[in-house]
């Protein structure tokens, strides 16, 4: 953290970047907030044909959703591009070149990497959240105000630190899409409440890949919902210290990774 | 003409081939993108099971149907997939369209063949293979007749066709408007919304079944999957293979409109 204000600086070169470029962030911005409202008017659609789905309604999925893609607009922010560029820059020898800085390689790339972008991500998912709770005549407590700002940095810490996950691979064998892929498959289990899986998947997204934790955990506590099947009831307040621990390891072993990476030469 | 015509399509079948052979190098990428299609179908299924609850038919519609569904539209998804529009866009906005535009090849025939040699290599070589396994394993994804089958594939075609249509004009759209970022906002939320993909249109709300009726997107995937689905008779199979037909002509004329204008005042960025 020595060089704390010279990664800042990387973060107020973009937002210039965007002051420069407006138009360009604006329709980026815009077509982020219409992508995701399409897809929650079809998650709408979905569910209100059928009613529910086991305990949850329309709402109740959408907030899900909401959730997800609100801990997505935080990871993605900082660490998409370090998982979609990995390989190449590995290919072409640009990361070579990120080595020989005298800095941390992963804050420099989060840094470097870093994009505003999903600014209108996060807003679809704020405004979607919001209009669930209406919806629902959710009367929202101090406590649980308090509580969705550590939950979706959590959840933005558990999604980042999947995508680390994704990009180690690249370090001993270049190419990573196929990780990345699998992963992201997975995640679109808890786009549902994942009582309605196997219990062996109920685990996997759990204990393993611990998607669950972004939304479907922590959505019952804002929801009132007691639906947690073989899990314990107090795993709905654990999504930030699990987010915590999953960014230390993924981090942990992204340098690792480093310390195997023998350059292609290029 | 025809000796013409003979030529030009077996430089067509030179560049799909050529697609094919690229995805074909990237083997453990195949072995995990089996994994990946056979973990979303079963997502998938354990989905609409749940929606489903045990009842037998909603909006007439069966649980198997369903499946069937999910699985066989996937596989035209994945056939009729297109990203040439943002590529356009994108080679408008850096100027490096004027050098292609330089090849002794038609420019939209390239790209179009190229793209559909790479969708034929994942349609077929990975995504059919776990249809056909899954078809297998839970008796569904058969088509409701032979005839169906016929008449489904040649929508199928029309409904590719009218994709590449779609394309090219919010490609060229980039001539204009000298960005490439609303391609994904136009293109995607649009096809999310009104091509039934994700949740087939027999699910939809009236209002949004009517704003989908006057738009080409149900015919990309919908109305084929009902013609192999079996849920329309014969008079309406031939109205939608019509139809397709009529937007093809629609689509095909205004992109010449189009390109004649373009052609007219071409202004190329650097590059």
């Amino acid at each position: 953290m020595r060089y704390l204000s010279l990664y800042l600086e990387f973060y107020k070169i973009k937002l210039k970047g965007i002051v420069e470029y407006r138009s360009s962030f604006f329709l980026t911005s815009i077509s982020k907030f219409v992508n995701y409202l399409a897809h929650f008017i079809t998650i709408w659609i979905m569910i209100n044909a059928f009613e529910t789905m086991g305990s949850w309604n329309a709402y109740e999925i959408m907030m899900l959703f909401s959730l997800q893609t609100a801990s997505y607009a935080i990871a993605g922010s900082f660490t998409y591009h370090i998982t979609t560029y990995l390989s190449n820059w590995i290919k072409d020898g640009t990361f070579d070149e990120v080595l020989t800085k005298p800095l941390n390689p992963f804050l420099y790339l989060a840094s470097r990497l870093f994009s505003w972008g999903y600014f209108g991500t996060m807003t679809i998912a704020l405004v979607v959240m919001i209009y669930c709770f209406v919806k629902l005549n959710i009367t929202l407590s101090f406590i649980k105000v308090l509580f969705i700002i550590p939950v979706i940095i959590g959840g933005g810490l558990i999604t980042g630190a999947m995508m680390i996950f994704a990009s180690i691979p690249a370090f001993w064998i270049v190419e990573n899409n196929f990780v990345a892929n699998l992963i992201f498959t997975v995640k679109d289990i808890t786009d549902y409440p994942i009582t309605i899986f196997s219990k062996g998947l109920q685990i996997l997204v759990t204990l393993i890949i611990p998607y669950a934790f972004v939304n479907f955990f922590p959505a019952q506590f804002f929801l009132d919902k007691n639906d947690f099947s073989i899990f314990h009831p107090a795993f709905q307040f654990l999504t930030p210290v699990i987010g915590v621990i999953m960014f230390y390891l993924a981090y942990k072993l992204w340098m690792f990774g480093i310390s195997h990476y023998k350059s292609t030469g290029s | 003409m025809i000796a013409n015509w003979v030529s030009r399509t077996s430089v067509h079948l030179e560049i799909m081939k050529k697609a094919f052979k690229v995805s074909v190098t990237y083997k453990i990428n195949t072995l995990f993108e089996f994994l990946s299609i056979g973990f979303d179908f079963f997502i998938q299924i354990c989905v609409w099971t749940a929606l489903y609850n045990g009842r037998n038919l909603v909006n007439g519609v069966s649980l198997s149907d369903m499946i069937s569904y999910v699985m066989v539209s996937s596989f035209v998804s994945s056939l009729s997939y297109s990203g040439i529009a943002l590529k356009i866009a994108n080679q408008v906005k850096d100027g490096t369209i004027g050098n292609e535009l330089c090849r002794p090849i038609n420019y939209k025939d390239m790209i179009m063949y190229h793209e559909i040699g790479a969708n034929l290599f994942h349609s077929i070589c990975i995504r059919l293979p776990v249809v056909l396994l899954f078809g297998f394993l839970i008796k569904v994804v058969i088509p409701a007749s032979g005839l169906n089958f016929l008449l489904f594939f040649i929508s199928v075609i029309f409904g590719i066709t009218i994709v590449y249509g779609l394309n090219f004009i919010y490609g060229m759209l980039a001539f204009w408007l000298k960005t490439s970022e609303y391609v994904n906002f136009i293109s995607r939320a649009l096809m999310t919304l009104f091509a039934g993909r994700f949740v087939p249109i027999w699910f939809y709300p009236e209002f949004l079944k009517k704003i989908g009726q006057v738009l080409p997107f149900r015919f990309i995937t919908f109305e084929p999957m009902q013609i192999y689905l079996g849920k329309v008779d014969s008079h309406q199979t031939l109205v939608i293979l019509l139809s397709q037909v009529i937007w093809i002509a629609a689509l095909t004329i205004i992109q010449q409109i189009m390109w004649k204008a373009v052609q007219k005042h071409l202004v190329i960025q650097g590059g």
